[in-house]
């Protein structure tokens, strides 16, 4: 076995274990919040029974110790049963499943127009100094120093309602579910917004990157050679300028379940995020422990494939 | 019910639109029914609006067809009319089934018949007999008293947990189908009327030729607890796509005729500043909205303003906890209900759309006491107050308890909730004042019920509304020792009062009834368990292309099924 399988299978029984640890940790979480999924029920209504709250604590076993009740949830999570939601009764998975779909969308858009910050961060390194470099530098500070969410509201208000050039919200016009270019023009304003974040980061690192790369020997020599300057960038410096940036898109991928709620809450986006805060908010605990445990998942498994890609475009990153 | 502003604001349509049903009205204010009206709602632009004219004559104008597009914070969680505890799947429910054996009048603001087309109430005042207008599914099979009947027996089983059980399983004797179109009830204990009424109606019947051969309670084994297929109300569930968006189509079967909206979108928006563009922009007819947005959508010229007094309203309060001193003496209580400014809350706060408050009954409700003590705001009266309980000032301002050791006060309100976030600064502000400490600790909505609920109960004060029913009897049990935490959580307890409340559920003369009601206010104001606050007016937006109805104390939701949608406009 090598070095880099080892390290690699040394990481994944980590990794089991920080799962696990993971999932005590927000079990326990969950259930030592004030109230639980019975507390809304009785107490806010003249006409409702109050006895119906320890019948549901009974039903769903929460009068057992915090131990035991994980014990039973881990065991039925083992063999792929994640419950069923406390709220609607309705199994948990497919609660899920149903939201996948609008989640993966916007986040496959939001990376796609996250990737224009690399032509971005090459131009203002290539061009260092020079308008578009002093351009971008301050549009970045701008865009750093203003809510993403918020700039996204100011945008529906004062360009979107008043010119009706953007959707209000919403991922296709209600009747043109399968019309693409409707589900593309709803799906504009929210991924730009979101990708936002990771464009002014993305052309920053890369720019840096670039320059430092720029900056060394083998470049110098490269350039010293004669050879062409396109050939000294793309295939010497941008390759090695690459390096840095390679976790932050896996880190996008395996983050933007968690980070979509806000977003999700502006565009009115039927996504997993706000089922995610909802969930909390009524104490729907098997929701809340699926997404909990679906997202640490995504975020580990993430982690150890930057740990492969590193050793794919770097060969001299070795494990042992 | 307890309300909690983000709820109110997320079914304000919901609730608009459930509130009730009635003929024709022509006049907006019902002459006969509260006497002690103190403030008739304004004159708005919608009192005199064109489009309330054709409505007179509704079947000269109304166009048919078209679609009503709301905007709504909430989504609906189950549609299963014996699960769901959450306003926002009431206001689904209540599109697609109807059940109401009687409702109120909207004009006059009496019981009148509804599904039923008569009732017979048996000379021992417990036994009441329903006889029901032809009725049909919407499938076309006939709906039936023995339909309500199965549904109240599968609703009253233990195993099915239907939150609203204990009331029926506390007071229902009998409910059962004599034939076809006869359903008879019969209570435990003889009711005037109106609490007779409120008692026996509280079955939606469901379609027992359809979920018989269902489970009651699993969505994976009955599909029509998550997509209905045949309803009894206005309107067919066409698609529910949760968290976007639920399109209702018309149910031309509803017994009191086919709805002239041909549809009904609900859009989710979970951000009222994005929904209220909706609502400018003319993208929604209607939408949630809060306070603040009043007078932005007023100035609009594509919307239609309605504006009435409602006849039952919801007020919020700040509950003292009578488990613990200061708040066990009474005239600490009058103190600093002496130092609440109502008018200046409700002018700042609610952007003058509420109007104080001083009693447990609106101005506009029928056996509303207009001689309450008030506490009217005055700083003066309420140092003095304390200065002659005891409550003295030591050498820094600080106003010091019967212990001597200075007051604080811990306030606990939910958040976030901008409305009670500015109410609590307030009473920071105005017991600061009187040299009383306020420490106020915002709480989200789960962890504010159970600080306020459980044990230690350690709290002083806290911020939280009652939305009360036109029958005051249905608000009895917030004053009764037996729900304390629940209903009763500032732990209020007096026997005489409670006496009095069964005296008003005994009484069988209106008017001796009128007077029990305004001596349990007179009781209730005296004791202040409560500094009560404000009470919401009612007003609703719509896009001028949709006609309602006239306003009445009910709002302009009763009778959907004649509002009409004017193409092109």
């Amino acid at each position: 076995m090598s070095g880099t399988s080892r390290y690699i299978l040394r990481r994944l029984i980590q990794n089991i274990l920080l799962l696990f640890v993971i999932t005590v940790l927000s079990f326990a979480f969950m259930r030592l919040a004030p109230g639980g999924p019975e507390s809304f029920i009785g107490a806010d209504d003249p006409k409702m029974s109050p006895d119906l709250r320890s019948r549901i604590r009974a039903e769903y076993g929460l009068d057992d110790p915090i131990p035991v009740q994980y014990w039973n949830w881990l065991s039925h999570v083992l063999q792929g049963d994640f419950g069923r939601s406390f709220i609607d009764q309705r199994p948990v998975l497919d609660k899920i499943a149903e939201r996948l779909p609008a989640t993966i969308t916007l986040n496959l858009a939001t990376i796609f127009v996250g990737l224009f910050g690399i032509p971005i961060g090459i131009l203002a390194a290539v061009k260092r100094g020079g308008l578009f470099d002093r351009f971008m530098a301050i549009f970045n500070s701008l865009g750093n120093s203003v809510p993403h969410w918020w700039l996204g509201l100011i945008i529906l208000i004062f360009i979107a309602a008043p010119t009706g050039l953007l959707p209000l919200g919403g991922m296709y016009t209600i009747g043109k579910e399968n019309d693409i270019m409707d589900r593309l023009w709803h799906l504009l304003l929210p991924a730009t917004i979101a990708a936002l974040g990771d464009w002014i980061t993305l052309s920053r690192y890369l720019r840096s990157s670039i320059l430092e790369v720029i900056r060394l020997d083998y470049i110098r020599t490269a350039r010293a050679k004669g050879m062409n300057e396109r050939v000294v960038l793309w295939r010497h410096a941008f390759r090695n300028a690459l390096i840095p940036i390679v976790p932050f898109f896996v880190f996008s991928i395996a983050g933007l379940i968690s980070g979509a709620v806000i977003y999700e809450n502006t565009f009115s986006w039927p996504g997993i995020g706000r089922m995610a805060v909802q969930a909390a908010f009524q104490r729907d605990y098997p929701v809340v422990m699926a997404l909990t445990i679906i997202g640490s998942f995504l975020t580990i498994t993430g982690l150890i494939i930057v740990d492969i890609i590193y050793t794919l475009v770097d060969p001299r990153v070795k494990y042992t | 019910m307890i309300k909690k502003p983000t709820i109110c604001l997320a079914s304000l349509v919901a609730i608009v639109l459930l509130a009730a049903c009635a003929a024709p009205a022509p006049t907006p204010v019902p002459p006969t029914v509260a006497p002690t009206i103190v403030a008739a709602p304004p004159p708005t632009p919608a009192m005199v609006s064109p489009t309330q004219a054709p409505i007179v004559a509704p079947t000269a104008a109304a166009s048919r067809g078209g679609e009503l597009r709301i905007a709504t914070t909430t989504d609906a969680v189950t549609l299963h009319p014996y699960k769901r505890t959450d306003s926002a799947s009431g206001g689904y429910i209540g599109r697609m089934f109807t059940g109401a054996l009687w409702r109120y009048n909207p004009e006059t603001l009496e019981p009148e018949p509804f599904i039923a087309k008569a009732w017979k109430v048996a000379a021992d005042q417990k036994t009441i007999t329903f006889t029901l207008n032809e009725l049909k599914w919407s499938d076309g099979k006939p709906l039936t008293a023995f339909d309500y009947q199965w549904t109240f027996e599968q609703a009253m089983k233990p195993e099915n947990k239907w939150p609203y059980r204990s009331d029926p399983e506390k007071n229902i004797v009998t409910y059962k189908a004599l034939d076809d179109k006869t359903l008879e009830i019969a209570i435990k204990e003889a009711k005037p009327l109106p609490v007779l009424l409120d008692k026996v109606d509280l079955i939606t019947p469901l379609p027992r030729h359809v979920w018989e051969k269902y489970d009651w309670n699993d969505p994976t084994k009955n599909p029509e607890i998550m997509q209905p297929t045949v309803v009894s109300g206005m309107y067919l569930l066409k698609e529910w796509k949760r968290d976007d968006h639920a399109t209702f189509s018309r149910n031309d079967n509803y017994f009191r005729g086919s709805p002239n909206i041909e549809t009904i979108t609900y859009r989710i928006v979970p951000n009222t500043s994005v929904s209220l563009q909706m609502l400018l922009s003319g993208e929604v007819d209607q939408s949630a909205m809060s306070d603040n947005d009043f007078d932005k959508a007023k100035a609009s010229d594509k919307l239609n303003l309605y504006e009435w007094d409602p006849a039952a309203a919801s007020w919020d309060y700040i509950g003292f906890n009578l488990r613990r001193a200061p708040n066990n003496d009474v005239e600490f209580r009058h103190a600093i209900s002496y130092a609440i400014p109502r008018d200046l809350i409700a002018q700042k706060i609610y952007n003058a759309l509420r109007k104080p408050i001083y009693s447990i009954f609106p101005p506009t409700s029928w056996v509303y006491n207009p001689n309450v003590p008030k506490y009217e705001y005055n700083i003066e009266t309420a140092k003095a107050t304390l200065d002659k309980a005891g409550y003295k000032l030591d050498a820094n301002g600080k106003r010091l308890g019967k212990d001597g050791k200075p007051l604080k006060l811990k306030l606990l309100h939910e958040t976030p909730a901008p409305t009670r976030e500015k109410t609590g600064l307030v009473m920071q502000e105005e017991l600061g004042k009187l040299g009383i400490d306020v420490e106020i600790v915002p709480l989200e909505w789960g962890a504010f019920l159970n600080a306020v609920k459980k044990e230690p109960n350690d709290w002083d004060l806290d911020i939280l509304a009652w939305s009360v029913g036109i029958e005051p009897s249905g608000i009895r049990d917030i004053w009764s020792e037996a729900t304390i935490p629940d209903l009763n959580s500032v732990a209020y307890i007096n026997k005489n009062l409670e006496a009095l409340w069964d005296r008003g559920e005994k009484e069988f003369d209106q008017a001796k009834r009128k007077v029990i009601y305004q001596e349990i206010q007179q009781v209730i104001s005296g004791d202040s368990p409560y500094v009560f606050l404000t009470y919401r007016s009612g007003w609703s937006f719509l896009n001028k292309r949709v006609s309602s109805n006239p306003v009445t104390r009910l709002g302009i939701a009763y009778d959907f099924q004649r509002w009409f949608i004017t193409p092109g406009k």
